[in-house]
């Protein structure tokens, strides 16, 4: 059994990006803009990564502001140093 | 062994490092091409951001806009900006681009929707002086849009100071290349590409560039000690380890996996650029004496682009270059639709193979995977060939 090392959500637009952004902020999530993995495709460069505990609070959070379909939740998973990315 | 810790992903987390800058209020100008005065954004303290786009997606999304038969540059830099992918676009508050070739110039104009863009109009010939006036009134025309567009003064002293340190840059990169020059040349194309990312999409270009040409030194150095040969007009020597080759025509990172690694998979070795990524754009300095706008001018009209009628220069600069780096055979990339490179390919092909007796390859490719198994037979064969 894994554990999942941590979640992140792509956008197709980078402006989406930044608007997510501002959200996680001004709810005080923890939360860091890495590049958009490789594995993950047909996303615009840049993503927001951040902890397993917060992934219901960001899902609906993201949810209620973003239309449907722009935006992509992903699971890191860490597997002998590997990390791999399922989207859910 | 080449060089820098990058991350192999260098373009990605450039990203991260340019939303770093515009957050704390850097001004960020987009670009797509040699003929721009790069140093008048540097001297406006604003940031230059390439956008020429290499993937597939990017094309797909270019293709919801502009006809399919464009090439995969121009369809995939708009289709980027348009679907609003590329984080470099979307954090540019401005774009100063050229009229190059048709399918760019008219894709300005879409581009000119989604941000303001200023268009410098280049000319299409350099047979006369006119020519050089023109462009050098071109310079000025941008100062005042960069000026306007970003609420900021180019100062003569700051003009100056951006024209010395990107001359600095251009002789750390001519210093890198020379690795090329060595036989056998002990930095693979792969981690050649790495390397060049890292320095791309660094912030402190300068200083990673310099880093990178005392590395390069050093490897030099090493590789000679070692029994390696700098080759060069003149100098003699025996068969290539492997066969080296040289890369010229259309801009070449969106076709790397596909021709630039697949030649080295099947046993040669690139040792030299003669297209915008190489040295013919690095051997030319901006003159630091005199009118800087003219000296812009004089020096960026110096690319050898196809895309100017005629193109002489480009036919010295590849002969000069083939002698410099003891070329074996020329690879040729043509990106699909790009008229103006193919139909030059035609006389660069007649040149290299009857004036410099090497043989040439013509790739006509685009970003796709369809022709993957193509391209590689056709690699095979020419690198089979010279073995
Ligand atoms: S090949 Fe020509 S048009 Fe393209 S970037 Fe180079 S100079 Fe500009
Ligand atoms: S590769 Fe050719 S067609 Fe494409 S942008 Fe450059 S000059 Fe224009």
């Amino acid at each position: 059994m894994q554990d999942p090392a941590y979640f992140i959500v792509s956008f197709d637009r980078t402006a989406a990006t930044m608007e997510a952004e501002r959200l996680f902020k001004a709810r005080g999530i923890d939360h860091a803009i890495m590049p958009t993995p490789r594995a993950v495709q047909a996303s615009c460069g840049l993503s927001i990564r951040f902890s397993p505990e917060d992934l219901e609070q960001v899902k609906e959070m993201i949810g209620a502001a973003l239309e449907e379909g722009i935006f992509h939740f992903y699971q890191a998973v860490k597997d002998n140093g590997h990390t791999s990315f399922q989207q859910m | 062994m080449f060089i820098m810790a990058g991350d192999g992903d260098a373009r990605k987390s450039g990203f991260i490092r340019m939303k770093e800058l515009k957050d704390e209020g850097r001004r960020v100008v987009g670009t797509y091409c040699s003929y721009t005065p790069v140093e008048l954004i540097e001297a406006a303290g604003a940031v230059q951001a390439t956008l020429c786009a290499v993937s597939q997606d990017g094309v797909l999304e270019g293709e919801k806009t502009l006809p399919q038969n464009l090439c995969p540059m121009v369809k995939a830099s708009y289709g980027m900006a348009a679907s609003d992918k590329c984080p470099y676009f979307h954090f540019s508050d401005m774009v100063v681009a050229e009229t190059t070739c048709d399918g760019k110039k008219k894709m300005l104009e879409f581009l000119s929707e989604l941000r303001p863009t200023h268009v410098m109009q280049l000319p299409q010939g350099l047979s006369s002086d006119e020519a050089v006036n023109f462009w050098t009134n071109e310079m000025h025309r941008a100062k005042d849009a960069i000026e306007r567009t970003l609420g900021v003064e180019i100062t003569e002293e700051a003009l100056h100071e951006a024209i010395r340190r990107n001359n600095e840059e251009r002789r750390d990169m001519l210093e890198i290349y020379s690795v090329g020059q060595l036989e056998p040349c002990p930095v693979s194309i792969r981690e050649f590409c790495e390397a060049m990312d890292g320095a791309g999409f660094a912030f402190d270009k300068g200083a990673t560039v310099h880093r990178m040409a005392e590395r390069a030194r050093e490897i030099k150095e090493e590789a000679l000690r070692n029994g390696a040969i700098l080759t060069g007009k003149g100098v003699a020597r025996g068969k290539s380890k492997k066969p080296r080759i040289l890369i010229t025509g259309c801009p070449n990172v969106g076709v790397r996996e596909k021709i630039l690694y697949a030649l080295e998979d099947a046993g040669a070795s690139i040792v030299a650029f003669d297209s915008c990524n190489g040295v013919k754009t690095m051997r030319e300095m901006v003159a630091e004496e005199g009118d800087p706008y003219r000296a812009m001018a004089e020096k960026t009209l110096k690319a050898n682009c196809s895309v100017m009628s005629p193109n002489p220069g480009r036919y010295v600069s590849l002969k000069e270059a083939c002698e410099e780096f003891g070329i074996d055979g020329v690879v040729e990339i043509v990106l699909q639709f790009c008229h103006t490179y193919a139909i030059e390919a035609v006389r660069i092909g007649k040149f290299v193979r009857e004036e410099l007796g090497l043989p040439y390859l013509e790739l006509t490719s685009d970003y796709s995977d369809s022709d993957q198994a193509q391209m590689a037979t056709r690699i095979n064969a020419f690198v089979e060939m010279m073995l």
